[in-house]
Order: structure tokens, then C-alpha cells, then sequence
């Protein structure tokens, strides 16, 4: 268990500066136009570096810790960001070509953030989740004319991560 | 550098909260934060984040009784301004307000554990591997919380250096540079700290002394209970 300390600590930090990220979203709630990138880019150094448990542990410290500091709407995002931040790190590590990872990043993204509407339409009612009621309207009326952008919008995301994950690691690499 | 990189923000105090096990001090927080994010009636608020405020002052902590004042006076604009117009900048007063308290809290119990409290919490654990591997973990994501804020200060500093202008705080590739800092100064830390433990000789399979000023003692333990009645009673008002 000795070797456990380095990536218990990394896992610490890096769970730490995901919550650090989310109390940003907590506060200013048009803020996840800019999270979107930057918090999965945390989960994803996570996965791409860490023991499978440790990336379980920062997975439940980062969604538990929102849940129980700043509510459901952002645990609900939190989970979005740590699973897609995942998907990405996972191809990472498992050096994916560059091409297909970022296809597979901007399904993830596409996929993931249906899931998370439809989870939010589906708690709708049975908790107080006001905050996000406008973009759950936005979706159920313009779902169509939503869809289209939505690819290109995770196409984007997938680009803009696959750069910064090489760019971080790139850094630690010569400050380690 | 090392054994700076040991101490953390760790500051030497006597009082009573440095004293509490580190299992207890976790609890209390957790409990706190409940409460705090649990409080919208602003008369409630303003008792409990007085009492913590002075609570603190008496130890000698700075910085939480401003964070109080803060969040009594947001709370109280949250619940009286009444404007739908300006209902979008309240309540994100409010919510930044419940935030720099809760930094505040965190920062407070930081300030309170040693890192071989930390180790000695993985180690002591009486439940399983796994289970002992996540108090530390929880204990030591709690504990690097407050140096994040450092670090981002840091990292704002070296991005100011390198343009040779104050950055523009509005550009998201600023905050790509940042964030990029504070990653590698964070990774930086979690390595330096784990090198300093295993030179030391630190594991976690061999027995370790725990610090006999961290036993339970009657006064602690009746302090522990005092502390954690006021967020106790105010989460369980709320549940019913």
C-alpha cells in the first residue's frame, strides 16, 4: 500500500480542483459554457493517469462533494463532466489515434449530454431544479433545431479537449 | 523545500479544534456545510454564522468573521429585494457568498490537521483497505482544497509576469494558461509530498504512533458535541 500515497494524492488534488471548478458553476450559472472544457480536462488527467480505484474514488468525491455542497442540478453536471472527462482520458491512455479520439470524445459528449437532459426532464416535478427549467424548455421546443448544433458544439468540445489533454501532459512531463 | 511542502497550511494552535481527531473534524465540517447551504431564513443564518465567526475569532482564525457578515448581508438582500429584475444578481450574490463562507470553513479546518494526521487517518482506519484509502483520500481532497486557491493566485501571478500586463480575466485562453499552472503545481505537490513520506520511511502497513495530544479526552469530547448540535438541530428542522 505504500506506492498507494502518489496517486491517492494526486486523486485528492485533482478532485479538489474539479469541486474548486464546480462551486464557479454553483455561482454563476451561464458558467458551464466555459466548464465544459475545463472540468472534464481534470477528470480526463485523472483517467489518463490514476489506478482504476482512484479514478472511482474521484469520480464519487467530486459527485458526492457537489451533491452535498452545492445540490442535485450541480451534482447532475458534475456527473456529466466526470464521465465524459473519463471517456476521453480512457482513449488517452489507451493511445487511441488522435482522429478517432476525438470522434469518440464528441460522441460521448453528444450522447452524455442527452442523457443529462433527459434526466433533468425526468426529475422535473419531483425536486426544486428552477435554475435549469428554461434550458429543459428550450430542448422540448427546439429539439430539432437544437440537434444539429449540439454536433457541432461536441465536435468543437472534442477538439478543443484533445488539445489541452496533450498540452497538460505535455507540461507535466518536463515539470516532473 | 520538502518539509515546507509537509506542513501545508498547517498553523500550531492549542486550542481545542486542533485537538479533535481528524475523523471528528471531517464530521463537524461536513455537518457545518450541510447547514450552511441548508439556511435560507436570514435571522437563523446571521446566529449561526456570528457563532461560528466568533468561535473562530477566539481561536485566532482571520478572515471568517468578514465571510459571515458577508453572507448575513446577501442572505438578507436575497430575501428582501423583491425585484424580479435584479433577482438574477441577488441570488448570485447569495450563492458566492455561501461559497466564500464554505472556503472559509474549509480553510479553518486546513488550517487545524498536519499531514501525518492525514496518514495517520488512512492507516488507522479499522475498516477495510479500501475503506481506510478513502478517508484519506476525503481528508486530503478537504485539505487541498484552500491551497487550490493559492495556487490559482500563483498561477494569475506567473500569467501576469509572462504578458507583462494584468491578464483579461474575460478571455477563456487565459483561464486555459491558469488552469494549466494550477494542474502542474497541484500534480507537483501530491509528488513532492508522497517522495518526502516514502524517504521518511513512511508506510502504510506499519504501525503508527498517533499523537497523544489527538486522544479523546471528556473535555473534547463534550467540546465535539457542543460544536455539533447548532448544524445537527438546523439540518433535522429542515428535514421536518
Amino acid at each position: 500500500m505504500t506506492n498507494c500515497v502518489y496517486p491517492l494524492l494526486q486523486g485528492a488534488t485533482l478532485s479538489a480542483l474539479a469541486l474548486a471548478l464546480l462551486a464557479i458553476q454553483f455561482s454563476i450559472v451561464g458558467s458551464f459554457v466555459v466548464l465544459t472544457w475545463l472540468v472534464p480536462l481534470v477528470f480526463a488527467c485523472a483517467a489518463a493517469r490514476l489506478p482504476f480505484r482512484v479514478i472511482v474514488m474521484v469520480v464519487i468525491g467530486s459527485v458526492g462533494g457537489s451533491l452535498i455542497t452545492f445540490g442535485i442540478v450541480t451534482a447532475i453536471w458534475a456527473l456529466f463532466y466526470a464521465l465524459y472527462g473519463c471517456v476521453v482520458g480512457v482513449a488517452y491512455r489507451l493511445h487511441v489515434p488522435s482522429a478517432l479520439r476525438i470522434l469518440v470524445g464528441a460522441f460521448a459528449f453528444w450522447a452524455l449530454f442527452q442523457g443529462i437532459v433527459l434526466l433533468l426532464i425526468l426529475l422535473v416535478g419531483t425536486i426544486n431544479i428552477d435554475s435549469v427549467v428554461w434550458m429543459i424548455d428550450l430542448f422540448q421546443q427546439h429539439y430539432l433545431f437544437l440537434a444539429a448544433p449540439l454536433v457541432l458544439i461536441a465536435l468543437i468540445n472534442s477538439l478543443v479537449i484533445a488539445r489541452l489533454i496533450e498540452r497538460v501532459f505535455q507540461r507535466l512531463s518536463t515539470a516532473l | 523545500m520538502r518539509t515546507r511542502t509537509l506542513r501545508g497550511i498547517y498553523r500550531p494552535n492549542g486550542g481545542l479544534l486542533h485537538d479533535l481527531p481528524l475523523g471528528w473534524k471531517t464530521m463537524l465540517l461536513i455537518a457545518y456545510i450541510i447547514a450552511v447551504l441548508n439556511i435560507d431564513d436570514v435571522l437563523v443564518l446571521a446566529v449561526f454564522s456570528l457563532m461560528i465567526g466568533t468561535t473562530a475569532r477566539l481561536m485566532g482564525t482571520s478572515g471568517i468573521g468578514r465571510a459571515a457578515i458577508a453572507l448575513i448581508l446577501s442572505a438578507a438582500l436575497f430575501r428582501l429585494v423583491d425585484i424580479p429584475a435584479l433577482r438574477l444578481f441577488t441570488s448570485f450574490l447569495f450563492a458566492l457568498a455561501r461559497v466564500s463562507f464554505i472556503n472559509q470553513l474549509l480553510r479553518w479546518y486546513s488550517e487545524s490537521i498536519h499531514y501525518s494526521q492525514l496518514f495517520a487517518l488512512g492507516q488507522g482506519s479499522k475498516g477495510t483497505q479500501i475503506g481506510g484509502e478513502f478517508l484519506f483520500f476525503i481528508a486530503s481532497n478537504l485539505t487541498t482544497y484552500p491551497l487550490i486557491e493559492r495556487d490559482l493566485r500563483l498561477a494569475l501571478d506567473a500569467e501576469r509576469l509572462r504578458l507583462g500586463h494584468l491578464p483579461r480575466l474575460w478571455m477563456i485562453g487565459t483561464w486555459l494558461n491558469v488552469l494549466t499552472n494550477v494542474l502542474v503545481r497541484g500534480l507537483e505537490r501530491a509528488d513532492s509530498v508522497s517522495h518526502s513520506v516514502t524517504e521518511r520511511g513512511f508506510s502504510f502497513d506499519t504501525p503508527f504512533t498517533i499523537n497523544p495530544t489527538e486522544r479523546v479526552t471528556g473535555t473534547r469530547f463534550a467540546f465535539a458535541l457542543l460544536t455539533f448540535l447548532p448544524p445537527l438541530i438546523i439540518v433535522v428542522m429542515r428535514l421536518l
